[in-house]
């Protein structure tokens, strides 16, 4: 039924290109701050989009009354001919296989099995391990959600897909106090297949609750110039935030000066860096099996060997640059059409031991576990939630408020030695470009280590 | 609305409504090409329900979902937070200019001339430059009710045109941007260009500059970063909770006598403004730090009942749902010097328009530290160029203290804030 009307009102699409994605989404989320559970909400949205291209330029309308698609169709046809006539816009998509297939759930165990009470008590639970385990520990705050999506995509080409779609993120946090200063230290998990990932973070959540309390007692760093080692989450945000975003090509695909930057071949970091971003790593946040232009996601290699081989992909940045779809075009929700985005972005595991990459650093800064970051497209900063001193090759004092910048073509470079121990974090953050933020993916990396970074801080 | 009502009120529930819709238009040039003509219509219902003393709440986007969100919400009362409050009673309302009926008049070829014109006189100043502009044009409807009898609603317009340049020489990339925003149509398109043109002049050149201490003057953008701390540790959940170090404390100077900080819901044609904030609390003007003393946390009906104080109209729903405690436009007193004459009495210093990461962080420390995304440095009372690469810290807490200086005499409007230039001085800067 729904169906036929979709196909319906695509082929009275008077367009070079027009497409139809429907969504229906369920979301639960519980939120606790201190001993009180101060939220619990159920969400459902239905909405959908036209997207229509007419002589190189967009029309796009999103709305949540579905009562007439056609009428949405030619409200979105209307507008690309506007726009299209000025004959101003240089859009084209490369070619992508027609498909038909219907992707239905795969999860362990799905977040909708899962009693509202179930949830609540397990979040409770380790709510009062965070408030019971320290005086310190004054206050906490919980932030769990998990959300269950349908999404129709019909284009008119032919392609009808239906992709059901899970996501989960939970984040834990343990907030200390002195009556002075107030510290945290968070415990993540998320995924993309099920609320199995939720339960036993016991010993993780101590683990922070110890940090939070140990951050009271911890000078901040002084500003400067050090060698670093990033732990796997902080790294996994580094690789993100210092090149995930660089390789979007919809920020390349216009801009002349940045292909020749961005020329496939050019180097980007020494010989032992190689950096993915995958739709296909199973169970983390940001994977699916096509992207929001109905496209399959893959493993898309972004450096190998030190040397630039990829970038990601929309139809729309692939046809301007003749090169091909990665399965990278993705939306935020209904309300957005889909840029090229990033999935689950890593660099690859290395050579060396964790031991062997702290010898013989005299002063230096471990970072461990990510509090945010942000790029320009030339320089980054993100912020460690947890950092000690490295002096004379060991793991020295704590100290807080340290966050790290870097220009992108310089730092990569400064890349000198990568781990042997890869792990991928998910959260319950998520990627922001634009408008389109929080966008689920996930980040993950080896132990690495940076020299020349800078580090704020006052005197 | 009223049918949701009386159907929790049936249950043995009190309620409350709060329904908004949007219509928006949007022209996107970008890359020099007019890229994309967008147009949204939507809508969305949020029923909050206080059963045995414990809040429900259930949201849904889907036309006539009543029954569904009045499900959701009994079943979520079930594991709801104790409601220390109850829902208002109707009460005066301020009315700020917040409606252009002038912009409906606005056609789609109309914006996508102001998108496609803007983006033409920006490519004038440069071959190479990208130029990108976006036009939107919002109307928003709110609308309360409860079981208190509190039941109103207001439209608000919003006009909103960016735009900005980029370009990429070798390895160095420069964007610069600007914005009118506001609720009504705004004519000083030819000022925003201007300006755009004359910060991308200098910021073409690239400066070096040594590490150290030196006076910093904050943008009113970059300033929203300083403030985050304070608005971190004056949200009534903090104070509640015990995590903010300003429980307690109001009526405490805490800093410089000459710093004031206001929140304020009814300033004609802000775009954070409205007639009652998301849980019909009236909109009101909050002084929160006055001649550098603490005199009000931003508190929703929640914390507000749990602190035993009144509402302060900054029940936002911003993120999420459940109303949080949130700011709508922060703003501070003027200053008696212009920005121009701030710049002149500077020997060696940076003028900082854009921070980047330092949102990341703790915000209770009130440490703040971010790379100086675009930062001008100032030589012998001239702006020289752009510094770039370099780390901005400073603690948020000490700054007002003992750091800070003064503001502009200029007030400028950011999306959620009317504010000054202001300057500190011995800023630590290091790269």
């Amino acid at each position: 039924m729904l169906k036929e009307t979709i196909l319906r009102a695509l082929a009275e699409s008077d367009v070079d290109y027009c497409e139809i994605r429907l969504e229906e989404s369920d979301r639960t989320m519980i939120s606790f701050r201190g001993p009180v559970l101060e939220s619990c909400d159920r969400s459902a949205e239905l909405g959908g989009n036209v997207r229509a291209l007419y002589k190189g330029a967009w029309g796009f309308t999103s709305f949540n009354d579905m009562s007439d698609l056609p009428e949405k169709v030619r409200l979105a046809c209307r507008q690309a001919h506007i726009t299209g006539t000025l004959k101003n816009g240089r859009s084209q998509l490369a070619p992508a296989p027609i498909v038909h297939d219907n992707v239905a759930l795969e999860v362990i165990q799905d977040p909708r099995d899962v009693s509202l009470a179930d949830k609540v008590a397990l979040l409770g639970k380790y709510n009062k391990l965070m408030l019971d385990y320290h005086e310190a520990i004054k206050s906490t705050s919980i932030y769990y959600f998990d959300e269950y999506r349908q999404i129709t995509f019909a284009n008119s080409a032919g392609t009808y897909i239906v992709q059901e779609k899970s996501d989960l993120g939970c984040n834990i946090t343990a907030i200390a106090s002195n009556g002075t200063l107030t510290t945290q230290r968070t415990t993540s998990a998320g995924g993309s297949n099920g609320f199995q990932v939720v339960p036993r973070l016991e010993d993780a959540i101590k683990k922070s609750c110890r940090i939070a309390v140990d951050l009271l007692a911890a000078e901040p760093v002084k500003g400067g110039q050090y060698t670093v080692i990033l732990d796997p989450d902080l790294a996994g945000v580094f690789i993100h935030e210092a090149f995930g975003h660089l390789s979007e090509a919809d920020e390349v695909a216009d801009n002349e000066n940045m292909k020749k930057l961005m020329t496939l071949g050019t180097r980007f970091g020494p010989e032992i860096l190689n950096v993915y971003d995958s739709g296909i790593e199973p169970g983390h946040r940001g994977v699916a099996k096509y992207d929001d232009e109905g496209v399959a996601m893959q493993r898309t290699p972004l450096i190998e060997n030190g040397i630039l081989v990829g970038r990601l992909h929309s139809r729309e940045s692939a046809g301007k640059m003749g090169e091909k779809p990665t399965g990278s075009a993705r939306a935020l929700n209904y309300n957005f059409p889909p840029i090229c985005r990033m999935r689950v972005t890593y660099i690859e595991q290395g050579q060396t031991a964790f031991e062997d990459m702290i010898k013989g650093i005299p002063l230096g800064i471990y970072a461990v576990g990510a509090y945010g970051g942000e790029t320009n497209g030339e320089m980054f900063t993100f912020t460690a939630a947890e950092a000690y001193m490295i002096r004379d090759g060991n793991i020295a004092e704590l100290v807080r408020d340290v966050t790290l910048t870097g220009n992108l073509m310089t730092t990569l470079k400064n890349i000198e030695m990568i781990g042997n121990d890869k792990y991928l974090q998910d959260s319950a953050g998520g990627c922001g470009k634009g408008a389109q933020v929080p966008l689920p993916t996930c980040e993950g990396s080896p132990h690495i280590r940076i020299k020349n970074v800078t580090i704020g801080g006052v005197k | 609305m009223e049918r949701l009502i009386e159907k929790a009120a049936q249950r043995g529930c009190t309620a409350e409504v709060f329904s908004s819709s949007a219509v928006e238009n949007t022209v996107e040039v970008n890359d020099n090409q007019l890229k994309n003509l967008k147009s949204t219509d939507t809508h969305d219902t949020i029923l909050r329900v206080i059963r045995n003393g414990k809040i429900g709440l259930a949201s849904s986007s889907r036309p006539n979902d009543g029954d569904n969100l009045l499900k959701n919400a009994m079943d979520t009362s079930e594991f709801g937070t104790e409601a220390a409050f109850t829902f208002p009673e109707p009460a005066k309302l301020p009315q700020p200019e917040i409606y252009d009926p002038t912009l409906e008049s606005l056609s789609i070829e109309e914006l996508v001339h102001i998108a496609t014109s803007l983006a033409a006189e920006l490519q004038k100043e440069d071959p190479h430059i990208l130029a990108f502009t976006q036009v939107s044009r919002v109307y928003s409807e709110y609308h309360l009710a409860n079981t208190s009898g509190f039941d109103a609603s207001f439209k608000k317009t919003l006009f909103a045109v960016v735009a900005a340049v980029n370009l990429t020489e070798g390895s160095n990339m420069l964007s610069i941007y600007d914005f009118r925003l506001g609720t009504h149509r705004d004519f000083g398109l030819a000022a925003l260009i201007e300006r755009v043109l004359t910060d991308f002049r200098i910021a073409r050149r690239n400066v070096a500059l040594a590490a150290g201490e030196y006076p910093v003057i904050m943008s009113p953008e970059a300033m929203g970063n300083l403030l985050r701390p304070i608005i971190a540790c004056l949200d009534g959940r903090a104070v509640v909770k015990g995590i903010s170090p300003w429980k307690d404390r109001l009526g405490e100077k805490m800093f410089d006598e000459t710093f004031s900080l206001y929140d304020d819901g009814t300033i004609a044609r802000s775009i954070s403004s409205g007639y009652f904030d998301s849980e019909g609390v009236p909109m009101q003007r909050t002084a929160l730090v006055e001649n550098g003393v603490i005199r009000n946390y931003l508190l929703n009906l929640q914390t507000a009942a749990q602190l035993k104080m009144a509402p302060t109209g900054n029940g936002s729903r911003e993120g999420g749902n459940s109303p949080i405690p949130g700011t709508t436009t922060l703003t501070a007193p003027a200053g008696q010097t212009s920005i121009d004459d701030m710049i002149k009495g500077i020997k060696q210093g940076i003028l900082v328009d854009q921070l980047m990461g330092a949102w990341a962080g703790n915000p209770y420390t009130g440490a703040i530290n971010g790379n100086i995304a675009l930062g001008y440095k100032i030589e012998n009372g001239r702006r020289v160029g752009r510094v770039k690469d370099c780390m901005f810290s400073i603690n948020a807490f000490e700054g007002f203290k003992s750091q800070f200086l003064g503001c502009s005499k200029e007030l400028v409007k950011t999306p959620n804030a009317v504010l000054p230039y202001f300057l500190f001085d011995k800023v630590n800067i290091s790269g």
